[in-house]
């Protein structure tokens, strides 16, 4: 059984809560989870439509952003979400799209519990 | 969100800015700071991006896609534009190519592709649209502003 992905890279979050600033982060991760949320609905909204391509949008769009926050998992299935769903809607974006919801809500356990520790 | 006050004394970029005008060092009194587009969908990005940016002391402008981004270089001088290469409407590659067929002195803009996706097919794409340099996600802040003072040491300032 390969290794699993962590929720959170902690080396990568350190350089970025580093970068920003201890009074800063926090706005960040608020905004990065709003937004992978609001990704994760209208990802589910194209695929009720078999909007191939929208998926993908999407999981670019939260990919780029889980690499900035070290969100290992949550970047690993964006990046098969797009992968497998560019050109048409592949026939497991459904299961995947809950693996992905259940990273997403692993990243903000973890994020919640970085803040709290700032 | 402003700069943030302690910007001018960061010694984290003491050796660094050596290199730098003094548009850098944002001393009273002295030509206008750099300004930078930042053209980058993702409000997460966008965020973590121009707090960078503010934090060295750089004024930032943002756009939300490529055609937002071209119509705001017509329209205002900014000194360098970071271009986030997959956004909607317009991508990171045609707002290049775009800004490439402007006037001289926009055409002459320095382009950075700020993206997660670098591979030998992607930069060859980013080289023939014209794009001069690429920072690959996620961005430290260091790495940003040393990117974006080596293309710019030589520039005059945006009025």
């Amino acid at each position: 059984m390969p290794p699993e992905t962590p929720a959170i890279d902690p080396a990568t979050l350190a350089e970025l809560a580093a970068d920003t600033g201890p009074s800063v982060i926090p706005g960040l991760v608020k905004i990065f989870m709003e937004t992978a949320y609001a990704r994760i609905s209208r990802m589910a909204s194209a695929i009720a439509a078999g909007n191939g391509p929208a998926v993908a949008a999407e999981a670019h769009a939260l990919k780029s952003s889980a690499a900035t926050f070290g969100a290992s998992e949550v970047r690993h299935l964006c990046a098969e979400l797009e992968l497998t769903c560019k050109t048409s809607l592949a026939a497991e974006a459904s299961a995947n799209l809950d693996r992905l919801r259940l990273a997403v809500d692993a990243a903000g356990k973890e994020l919640s519990a970085f803040l709290r520790e700032q | 969100m402003p700069p943030a006050a302690g910007s001018q004394n960061d010694t984290e970029f003491d050796n660094s800015r050596h290199h730098a005008d003094t548009r850098y060092s944002g001393a009273p009194g002295i030509a206008p700071r750099w300004r930078v587009l930042l053209a980058e969908d993702d409000p997460a990005n966008r965020a973590v991006l121009r707090n960078h940016l503010e934090k060295s002391g750089i004024a930032v402008v943002t756009a939300e896609n490529g055609r937002e981004a071209v119509s705001l270089i017509a329209r205002t001088n900014v000194d360098l534009v970071l271009l986030d290469i997959n956004m909607p409407e317009m991508d990171g590659l045609a707002a290049a190519r775009a800004v490439r067929a402007m006037d001289a002195r926009k055409a002459a803009l320095p382009l950075i592709a700020v993206t997660s996706d670098v591979n030998d097919a992607a930069l060859a794409a980013m080289r023939a649209a014209g794009i001069n340099g690429c920072l690959e996600k996620p961005v430290r802040r260091k790495a940003l502003i040393l990117t974006i003072m080596e293309a710019l040491s030589a520039r005059p300032a945006a009025e």
